[in-house]
């Protein structure tokens, strides 16, 4: 299929421009570890925010379709709108130094835990403060994405005892700091492109001007960080879907079984209809909210949408992938096939950015509903 | 009606939304954070209807424990330019 689904003439352009842009790095990426990768990208202009939230999906939307790994479209579309934009937005143009910007610096967003995951008020990094108004930052992040290669991370830690929610301080902290250690990548096999590891701090200084906002803001900061990426993160997955798409369209025209071919079955023919509508449900909810962002909506307004977005678009591309694989048969399970299934990719995006079932809380929290979480 | 008893109302009615039981009245002096009344979502809820219906915006560093003490605090960090009766 070539019509876009869900895309207008002038954003289907945009997202085209991007594509051929990418066109000639994506062939160099397969296999390159992150850093080099990355330089790639930056190197053509591919790593720096547009201005708008529309375009930035657009042209995360473009170096996916042109075959840019999922988990570099992923990392990307984090870096962007999960960390930077939310961390300028609430606190200044400055408050980054602008090799961000170009993709030169790479930042994380640490805030899980070995044992507070879901639950982060329940964290036990630790930042004490001291006469001079410095912090002395101690504990353990796990599971961060970029982890293993960032120059920065925004640390959410402990000001205060107690699980009660203005107890969280959120620090730009440097990582070559001395009493900063990472561990090796995590064997991760979700978004592979992409490394994800820990971070241990030892009796780390951090000067008080790394404090972002005040003692206690962090549940403010978090709550901000978390829309964005509930918003719009999962838009890493719509290029990918769509080579998704095209690739098992022409394998059910192709193919034949039963002497006619397989597209000419119809359930075979309703699976890329399903296939299709998750794309289309997808493009409409990250491109609509992205709108709204730029239109200068308040995030935390949006959080309940926000979560709304995410708990559907990634449900949405579970449902599609597993169309995808079944369609594929005994392609989707073979590496090199063309029709590899990228299956962790897609279920990963249950637990990310607030697994679905804690979000299902906020959203019926946001209706009245007395639930906890 | 003043921003005090807006806000106020405001406080309850969002605490009332969120409580799976019976809520005494919340007043000025109610102390909201030490009685375990407010959890994360009931603050970013507060925040959110605040914005919307005061028409102001919250920076990060004005939601923090001090102006959640109570609603006469959070009523000095909405309208500092009211004067606050003590
Ligand atoms: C690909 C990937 C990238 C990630 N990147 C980062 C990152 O960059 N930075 C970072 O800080 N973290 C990152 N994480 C970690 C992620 O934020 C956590 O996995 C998430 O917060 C859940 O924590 P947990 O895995 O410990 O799950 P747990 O808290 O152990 O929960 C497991 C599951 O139990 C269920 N559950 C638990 N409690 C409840 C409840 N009260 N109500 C309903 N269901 C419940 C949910 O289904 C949940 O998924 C990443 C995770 C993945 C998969």
């Amino acid at each position: 299929m070539t019509a876009p689904l869900g895309l207008d003439g002038a954003l289907e352009q945009r997202v085209l421009a991007a594509r051929q842009r990418a066109e000639p790095v994506a062939a160099e990426l397969s296999g390159a570890d992150f850093r080099t990768a990355w330089k790639a990208l930056g190197a053509h202009g591919l790593l720096t925010d547009p201005e708008s939230v529309l375009d930035g999906i657009a042209m995360i939307e473009g170096l996916g379709r042109a075959g840019v790994p999922a988990g570099l479209c992923y990392a990307l579309t984090s870096q962007l709108f999960g960390v930077q934009r939310p961390l300028r937005a609430a606190l200044g143009e400055a408050v980054l130094p602008d090799a961000v910007r170009s993709g030169e610096l790479v930042l994380c967003h640490a805030l899980t835990e070995d044992e507070g995951g879901s639950d982060p008020l329940s964290m036990r990094t630790s930042a004490v403060r001291r006469e001079d108004g410095s912090f002395r930052l101690n504990g353990r992040k796990s599971f961060i994405t970029a982890a293993p290669v960032a120059d920065l991370a925004l640390v959410f830690a402990r000001t205060e005892e107690g699980n009660h929610p203005f107890a969280l301080t959120p620090f730009l902290v440097d990582l070559d700091a001395e009493g900063v250690t990472r561990t090796e990548a995590f064997g991760k096999l979700a978004l592979p492109e992409v490394p994800m590891g820990a971070l241990e701090f030892t009796e780390v200084h951090v000067p008080a001007e790394r404090m972002l906002g005040e003692p206690g803001s962090g549940l403010a900061l978090l709550t901000a960080t978390t829309a964005w990426e509930r918003s719009v993160l999962l838009g890493y997955a719509l290029g990918p879907m769509q080579r998704v798409l095209d690739r098992t369209v022409s394998w059910a025209r192709d193919r034949s079984q039963f002497g006619r071919p397989m597209g000419a079955s119809q359930l075979v023919a309703g699976r890329v209809a399903e296939m299709a509508m998750a794309l289309w449900r997808s493009r409409g909810l990250v491109y609509g909210i992205a709108r709204r962002l730029d239109d200068g909506e308040s995030i935390r307004r949006l959080a309940g949408e926000a979560a709304l977005t995410k708990i559907s678009v990634s449900q949405d591309y579970i449902a599609f992938t597993e169309h995808a694989t079944a369609l594929g048969g005994v392609r989707s399970f073979v590496a090199g096939s063309g029709l590899t299934a990228e299956l962790f990719g897609p279920l990963a995006g249950l637990v990310y950015a607030g697994p679905n079932d804690l979000l299902r809380v906020t959203v019926a929290r946001e209706l009245g509903l007395p639930v906890q979480n | 009606m003043t921003d005090l008893e807006r806000l106020r109302a405001l406080v309850e009615r969002v605490i009332r939304e969120s409580a799976s039981g019976p809520v005494e009245p919340i007043e000025p002096d109610t102390p909201l954070l030490i009685s375990g009344l407010l959890d994360s979502l009931t603050i970013m809820k507060i925040v959110g209807e605040i914005e919307r219906e005061h028409g102001v915006r919250l920076g990060d560093a004005e939601i923090v424990a001090a102006n959640f003490r109570d609603v006469r605090a959070l009523c000095r960090a909405v309208a500092p330019e009211q004067t606050v009766a003590r």
